[in-house]
């Protein structure tokens, strides 16, 4: 007598569900790994953001969109994550920069995956966060300048403007490193 | 194109999809200017810098299982915690109703004295009375039992459909009477002052008064003196059929009941174990009298259904004082279970006229008049109360028949038939009560 069809009707279908993990789940979870630098944390966001999805469906006016939302939904869990794990974990992430191999955690594929991770967070933290967004997606994640727009919903322009403004103080930095090198 | 231009555009050189045009542009600046050419150089090195060398993949362990899994427990999860906010909503008018089954009895049984029966039943009378004096000193008890229920469900959902599921009670019967029952899934703790209900899997922790319904009708389990008081009242009465049975240390005693209520109208029948004919079967201790074990066969439809089934009873054990108490994991706390409002507009009329009404307020989509008497519109989750105000909105009455009563129910059923905005036509019957000391109707079910 209960309306239960009606009720459940703004949820995703699980055959469109299944579709749309196995179609992005491996590119959201890189993206989150080298956000997070765990592939566990990555997974789980992911996981999450799937489940979440499922529930509450956005209302998008063409499918194009998804991508977007589910990279938008993926990033800003993991800004979130980040924030609150900043105190204890940041230092631990750090710290395994000294590490020998065999002490790092995981197996030799995830710790080869982990030193992948910092190797390019160096890199990020040394410009704005909100630069490093972007060349992050770019170069890691290999979405276009468009896609970048659609997810952090801002203008193309600013989005390339970003990446370049991140590139010319990296470039600059190296420059400056590689001027130091010189004159040892 | 200049070199301000060339900045502003360089980004485009490390697109996705690289526009041609301007990539030509763009070469043709760098042949001609060498710090430009230089910037890009060095931009596209550590580019390449930044590129991760090794190809990323996850450790494969059956995310989209993983997913689905995740998906199932949160749907589990909503759909107990709305029938448990449907039903402890309901908990005060479930405990009336067992109250009412038990005035019941003795109300209208009574007027049948002439019984050929009768002699039948003094042998198990007197099994019966000496049960309740060797029951009547417990210091404590714990009962294991079996009964034909679901994990999610209720401690009285009892169904012939389901398999058996362990029930464990502890009751300690000194000092505040304590008690705890638990099933998979759920636990009712009775700390002398108050119930508590923990449903883990739902993370739900509710707490109510000492009187409230938690368990429901399993509640005559806590106190088997009771049950043999009941079946003594019950046969005095002279509604049951009697057989009693002796083995060298045993005594078994077997109830054949007929349905309680009023079944003129069958259309409640079955739906509760005191309103289906049943079979109760009490094995006694022969030498100390205590009740050994117990089992209730439901009969329906020419088979005998065992539901329940005690398989072991100790008495006056030690049971340790944290068995009534719950541990709530961190981040839980105990909300406190209230009680619901009345309104004047649902007070003092007929049934007939508090379904008209009802109907009449959700085809005005009125809903402030009957959110008060109806649970449906007091869930928590907004967006499923709008689609169910969507679906009942605006409906158009076709009729309201006459109401009727049916087995133990203490309120009254309205046949009902109604058009949907969507065209959909629902025809059944509205289960109203008024069983509450204002006399104000609630919707039960039925819609
Ligand atoms: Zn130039």
């Amino acid at each position: 007598m209960k309306p239960e069809r009606e009720i459940n009707s703004n949820r995703t279908s699980e055959a469109k569900l299944e579709q749309l993990i196995g179609k992005y789940q491996e590119s959201l979870i890189k993206h989150a790994f080298y956000m997070l630098g765990s592939v566990q944390d990555a997974e789980d966001v992911t996981q999450d953001i799937f489940v979440k999805f499922y529930f509450q469906p956005p209302v998008l006016s063409d499918s194009s969109k998804i991508k977007a939302y589910l990279y938008r939904m993926v990033h800003n869990a993991c800004i979130d994550l980040l924030r609150n794990r900043k105190q204890e974990q940041q230092v631990h992430i750090n710290s395994l920069i000294n590490l020998p191999d065999e002490q790092l955690n995981g197996g030799r594929k995830e710790v080869m995956l982990q030193k992948e991770f910092l190797r390019i967070n160096e890199w990020m933290q040394q410009i704005p966060e909100e630069q490093a967004f972007v060349i992050r997606m770019r170069i890691v994640s290999k979405l276009s300048f468009k896609e970048i727009a659609r997810t952090l919903e801002l203008p193309v322009t600013t989005v390339k403007s970003r990446f370049t403004y991140g590139l010319n103080k990296l470039r600059k930095l190296t420059g400056i490193k590689k001027e130091v090198y010189d004159e040892l | 194109m200049n070199c301000k231009e060339f900045n502003n555009n360089l980004a485009e050189l490390f697109d996705k999809n690289i526009n041609s045009v301007l990539a030509a542009q763009m070469q043709e600046h760098m042949k001609n200017c060498s710090d430009c050419a230089s910037k890009y150089k060095e931009a596209k090195a550590i580019v390449a810098g930044m590129q991760p060398v090794i190809p990323f993949t996850s450790s494969g362990s059956g995310l989209k299982q993983k997913i689905l899994n995740q998906i199932k427990k949160e749907e589990l999860k909503m759909e107990t915690v709305q029938k448990e906010k449907f039903r402890l909503k309901t908990w005060q008018k479930r405990a009336m109703t067992v109250a009412a089954s038990i005035v019941f009895i003795v109300a209208v049984f009574m007027l049948s004295n002439h019984n050929p029966l009768v002699n039948t039943a003094k042998a198990a009378e007197s099994i019966m009375t000496r049960s309740i004096t060797a029951l009547e000193s417990l210091r404590s008890m714990f009962i294991t039992m079996e009964v034909r229920s679901d994990a999610n469900e209720n401690f009285d959902y009892i169904s012939t459909q389901s398999d058996f599921i362990e029930y464990k009670i502890w009751k300690q019967f000194t000092g505040n009477e304590p008690w705890r029952m638990e099933k998979p899934g759920r636990i009712v703790v009775f700390d002398g002052e108050k119930q508590y209900l923990y449903i883990p899997e739902a993370s739900i922790a509710y707490t109510a008064s000492k009187n409230a319904g938690l368990v429901e009708w399993m509640k005559i389990f806590l106190d088997p003196k009771k049950i043999m008081e009941y079946e003594l009242e019950f046969s005095q009465q002279h509604r049951a059929k009697y057989a009693t049975e002796e083995t060298s240390d045993e005594i078994i005693l077997t109830v054949n009941a007929d349905a309680l209520g009023d079944f003129h109208n069958n259309y409640l029948k079955n739906a509760s174990v005191p309103e289906s004919d049943n079979t109760r079967i009490y094995t006694f201790d022969k030498t100390t009298s205590l009740l050994k074990s117990f089992k209730l066969f439901v009969n329906t439809e020419g088979k005998s259904v065992k539901v329940i089934g005690i398989k072991n009873i100790a008495y006056n054990i030690p049971i340790l004082a944290t068995m009534f108490t719950i541990q709530l994991p961190n981040g839980l706390a105990w909300q406190e279970l209230t009680n619901q409002e009345y309104v004047k507009a649902f007070t003092g009329i007929s049934a007939k006229k508090a379904a008209r009404k009802f109907f009449k307020a959700l085809s005005d989509e009125d809903y402030k008049t009957i959110t008060p008497v109806w649970d449906e519109l007091r869930i928590e989750d907004k967006s499923k109360m709008e689609q169910l105000k969507s679906f009942y909105g605006g409906l158009e009455m076709i009729s309201i028949g006459e109401p009727f009563k049916s087995g133990l129910y203490p309120g009254e059923f309205v046949p009902y038939k109604v058009k949907l905005r969507s065209g959909k036509v629902l025809e059944s019957n509205l289960a109203i009560r008024n069983d509450n000391p204002s006399k104000t109707w609630e919707v039960d079910g039925g819609i």
